[in-house]
């Protein structure tokens, strides 16, 4: 109990001290520099970006607080209430299944795991809890009664089903390899690398090439292992990422919304962060580090300090590069945001119904062909 | 096996209590916003009845998760079932890729 509450506390400090204002301030800046809307400069703010900015989210969240309450009036009070709270809840669910390092750990007879809910379903776990935070924007727009927010929210649900569809049918491949749905072991299974050529021996059957072409390695990550898969996972990403802004769900009075409106854009930033985790979980080898696994690196660390504050050092290097990864792949997705613009609703549908989807499957089937033939080769 | 759902009931109980702090504070400590919800003007009532058409859409999405339904274990036991595993697959598959191959030549995916 102590412990997975520990976990649990890790995972939202730096989820909300670090990940989400990074997010943050990257889109204001981003944006504003693509746009030349650089607004602070016009107020006498020092344009470039220091560490006070960091704290500028936590200002709004506490300008939040004291915004107007919403209204309690309307027939739909309690959805109105709720819709909100459901986003949140289940991004946050979504991360609380994604592994934030490699393990697991042993310290003497225990075995410790970087994850608050180390689930065998981990993939379909998180594939449902994106799905549900889009129910949000429906039950809102249901409450606030506008047609034209209620069609936004179909078709932005639309958008994200087909993403988290799209997300799984895209990592099958990866799921084929690993033989499992859990997260864990799929990251675990990805500290290790792989002679580039070694596949190329096989096939030519001349045995063991020249030295230098073996001495070539790649991190065993899904990116190298399923190349198409990550390019169709990130597409989606980005595609299901691009969702309506909560102006939607707003009323008459947007003063008054503010903290629904604050509490929605916090989920869309909160359900960027799962996607990335979920793709630096399933194809950056989550926390690892590349060409130097856990083993290496307890004992190399253990010849020094013992193995108990190895395993601990080992811990925390794999904590810090996951959330790296993670912040990397947020400030790629957010770049991407702002530099291109996001497919209209009609084009983006299309692309998954008739690009994304059938690649993804054709990915599986190929994989699976030759996970077949690669198995009667070793027998 | 237990534990593992005890993360996901504890994050379940500390999401639910910042969502409810999230409500409960400015309640209690900021000002009151007018009461009465004016409706946006000429917005048009979402209570209303929707086109048919929506049914294929949601055909469309009946197949892909018809096809995750067996796409997903069949990956997971991969291995066991070695090559007769992707028979059964292709032989699954193909009847949804006609369905899907039908909802595209009738434009269904023409969104």
């Amino acid at each position: 109990m102590l412990a997975v509450s520990f976990k649990i506390f890790v995972v939202l400090a730096v989820v909300f001290s670090v990940l989400l204002p990074l997010a943050l301030l990257l889109e204001r800046r981003h944006h504003a520099v693509l746009r030349e809307r650089i607004g602070s400069s016009r107020e006498g703010i020092d344009p470039d970006v220091s560490v006070w900015e960091f704290l500028r989210p936590l200002g709004s969240a506490l300008w939040l607080l004291v915004a107007p309450a919403p209204g309690a009036e309307g027939p739909h009070r309690l959805l109105r209430e709720l819709a909100p709270s459901l986003a949140f809840v289940s991004a946050l669910l979504g991360l609380a299944m994604i592994p934030f390092g490699v393990g697991p750990y042993l310290f003497g007879e225990s075995r410790v795991s970087m994850i608050v809910a180390d689930l065998d379903w981990g993939i379909l776990g998180v594939s449902v809890a994106l799905g549900f935070s889009q129910l949000a924007d429906v039950l809102a727009s249901w409450a606030n009664g506008s047609s034209p927010a209620r069609l936004a929210a179909l078709q932005g649900s639309l958008r994200m089903l087909a993403g988290a569809v799209a997300l799984l049918l895209s990592s099958l491949g990866l799921i084929l390899c690993a033989g499992s749905l859990g997260l864990s072991e799929i990251v675990s299974g990805q500290d290790s690398d792989f002679r580039v050529f070694g596949l190329l021996e096989v096939v030519s059957g001349a045995g063991t090439l020249s030295p230098w072409l073996a001495w070539l390695r790649l991190p065993a990550w899904g990116v190298f292992l399923q190349p198409l898969g990550f390019v169709l996972v990130l597409r989606c990403a980005w595609l299901a990422t691009s969702r309506p802004g909560p102006v939607l769900h707003q009323g008459a009075r947007p003063e008054a919304e503010a903290l629904r409106s604050g509490a929605f854009l916090t989920a869309a930033y909160l359900e960027r962060i799962v996607w990335a985790s979920a793709i630096v979980a399933l194809f950056l080898g989550g926390g690892g580090i590349p060409y130097i696994d856990q083993a290496t690196i307890i004992a190399f660390v253990a010849q020094a300090y013992g193995e108990g504050f190895a395993t601990g050092f080992t811990m925390l290097v794999h904590g810090g590069a996951f959330f790296a990864k993670v912040a990397a792949l947020v400030a790629v997705l957010t770049f991407a945001h702002g530099r291109f613009e996001a497919p209209a609703y009609e084009r983006g549908m299309n692309e998954v119904g008739r690009f994304l989807l059938p690649l993804a499957l054709l990915n599986s089937l190929l994989t699976a062909l030759v996970l077949v033939w690669w198995d009667g080769m070793q027998a | 096996m237990l534990e593992d759902f005890l993360g996901v009931l504890l994050m379940l109980a500390v999401a639910a209590v910042l969502a409810v702090l999230l409500h409960a504070l400015p309640r209690r400590f900021g000002p009151r916003a007018p009461a009465a919800e004016v409706p946006e003007p000429g917005a048009i009532s979402a209570r209303q009845r929707y086109a048919t058409k929506f049914l294929w859409v949601a055909l469309f999405f009946a197949l892909l998760e018809l096809g995750v339904l067996l796409l997903v274990p069949w990956a997971v036991l991969f291995r066991e079932l070695g090559s007769d595993g992707v028979i059964i697959v292709v032989v699954f598959a193909l009847p949804v890729a006609v369905g899907v191959h039908y909802q595209w030549r009738k434009g269904v995916l023409e969104w």
